[in-house]
C-alpha cells in the first residue's frame, strides 16, 4: 500500500478547498485558496468518487494522481467505519 | 515637464513626462481620449510618469524611468523606448492593482457584441491577428487584457493601441497604410516594437460590454494551414488560469467566474498561417453558431 493511503481508509475532499466538476465530464479542477495551488484531474466526477471510496483498488498511475492531490491538500484520508 | 490625461474607460490615467516622444505618440495614438488640458474635477485612477533618468548619463546615454504612484516596477530603459515603456507600464498598473475584474492576458474582439478571447503567450501571433481582425469588421476591446466582470460572462473594453513586434511591423504598415503608428522602440527585450492605434469605432464603443462566447488559443506557424482542435473544459480552464493576471489574488470569486465562463463558451486551439481563414472560422463556427 502507498505511503499515504492505508488499507482501511477512504479519501474525501478536504474542507475549504474549492472544486468544480465540468459539465462535459472532462474532469475536475481544484483551487486551494490558502496555498493558491490550482490543479486538475481528467476524470469525470462519478469515477473520481469511486476512486475516493476505494483507493486500494486503483492502478499505480491513478493512485499516483491521488497522492499528488493529497500532497497538495485537496483530499485527505479518513478511516472507514468497521 | 508635460502632463496629460488619458481617458480610457474604465480607467483614467494622468501622465507626466519630459520626453517629447511620449506625449507626441500618446497624442497621435489616443486621439480624443488624450487631453493635455488637465481637468481637476476628473477622477484619476493612476498617476504615472515616464521621464529621463537623472544624472550625467542623461547626456551621453539617456534612459527613461516609469513610475506608477511613486513605484518603479521596471528598470530604466533606453530613452527611445520610453513610449513602449509607458504602454507596458499601463498594462502592469492595471494587472497589479485591479481586483474588481478577473483579468486574463488576452486579446478580445467582438462581432455583434459577441466576444472571443485570445489568450496567448508572446510569439503566438496574437497581436498580428488582433490587428487584422480589428481592421476587418471586428470590434477591438483589447489587445492585451480581458477585464471580465466577476460572476458573469461579460467582458468590458479597455481600448488601447495594438503592440506589434519585429516582422509584424512591416506587415501591418503594408496592410493598413492609413492607420496611425507610434515611433519604433528599437532593440527592446521583445525586439523592435511599435504601437498601432485602435480603430475609431473601438473608442466610440469603449463603454459597451460584450458577451464572451468563445475562447481561442492562437498559434501562428508559418508553414501550417489552419488546424483547429476543440479543447475540453478542463484543458481550457487550466490554460485560461495560466494566462490570468490575478486569479490567485481574487480567489474564490475568480474560480467561480472562470469555471462558469468555461461552461458557457466554446474552446479551440488553432494553428494557422492565413489570417483570412481564421476570420472565416471565427465568424462561422463561433460567432454565428452562438
Amino acid at each position: 500500500m502507498s505511503k499515504y493511503i492505508g488499507k482501511k481508509t477512504k479519501l474525501e475532499y478536504k474542507k475549504g478547498m474549492l472544486k468544480h466538476p465540468f459539465l462535459d465530464k472532462s474532469g475536475l479542477v481544484f483551487f486551494n485558496t490558502q496555498s493558491t495551488v490550482v490543479t486538475s484531474i481528467s476524470v469525470n466526477e462519478t469515477i473520481f468518487k469511486e476512486w475516493l471510496d476505494c483507493p486500494q483498488k486503483l492502478r499505480k498511475e491513478d493512485l499516483s494522481k491521488l497522492r499528488t492531490l493529497i500532497e497538495q491538500g485537496f483530499i485527505v484520508e479518513s478511516p472507514v467505519a468497521e | 515637464m508635460q502632463t496629460f490625461q488619458l481617458s480610457l474607460p474604465p480607467f483614467t490615467f494622468q501622465v507626466e513626462t519630459n520626453i517629447s516622444l511620449v506625449a507626441r505618440n500618446a497624442n497621435s495614438l489616443y486621439g480624443s481620449a488624450y487631453s493635455d488640458e488637465i481637468d481637476p474635477l476628473v477622477y484619476v485612477d493612476y498617476y504615472l510618469s515616464a521621464t529621463y533618468s537623472g544624472g550625467i548619463r542623461r547626456f551621453y546615454k539617456p534612459q527613461a524611468r516609469f513610475l506608477c504612484d511613486e513605484r518603479e516596477p521596471f528598470k530604466p530603459l533606453k530613452a527611445n523606448q520610453a513610449y513602449a515603456m509607458l504602454e507596458w507600464g499601463m498594462n502592469w498598473t492595471v494587472a497589479a492593482h485591479e481586483l474588481q475584474y478577473a483579468i486574463v492576458h488576452s486579446a478580445v474582439l467582438a462581432k455583434d457584441d459577441k466576444a472571443i478571447l485570445f489568450p496567448a503567450p508572446p510569439g503566438s501571433g496574437k497581436s498580428t491577428l488582433t490587428a487584422h481582425l480589428s481592421q476587418n469588421g471586428w470590434r477591438l476591446l483589447s489587445d492585451e487584457m480581458a477585464l471580465i466582470i466577476p460572476g458573469t460572462n461579460q467582458v468590458i473594453p479597455f481600448v488601447r493601441p495594438i503592440c506589434l513586434k519585429n516582422s509584424s511591423i512591416a506587415l501591418a504598415k503594408q496592410w493598413f497604410p492609413e492607420c496611425v503608428f507610434s515611433t519604433v522602440a528599437a532593440d527592446t527585450h521583445k525586439g523592435d516594437v511599435i504601437h498601432m492605434a485602435a480603430p475609431k469605432a473601438a473608442f466610440e464603443q469603449n463603454r459597451t460590454a460584450a458577451t464572451i462566447v468563445g475562447i481561442v488559443y492562437p498559434n501562428y506557424k508559418v508553414d501550417r494551414k489552419l488546424d483547429i482542435y476543440q479543447l475540453n473544459m478542463t484543458e481550457s480552464f487550466m490554460q485560461l488560469v495560466d494566462n490570468s493576471f490575478n486569479f490567485t489574488a481574487i480567489g474564490e470569486s475568480s474560480f467561480d467566474t472562470i469555471t462558469s465562463l468555461i461552461e458557457k463558451t466554446k474552446h479551440f486551439e488553432i494553428f494557422y498561417n492565413d489570417l483570412n481563414e481564421v476570420d472565416l472560422f471565427l465568424t462561422e463556427d463561433i460567432i454565428n453558431a452562438s
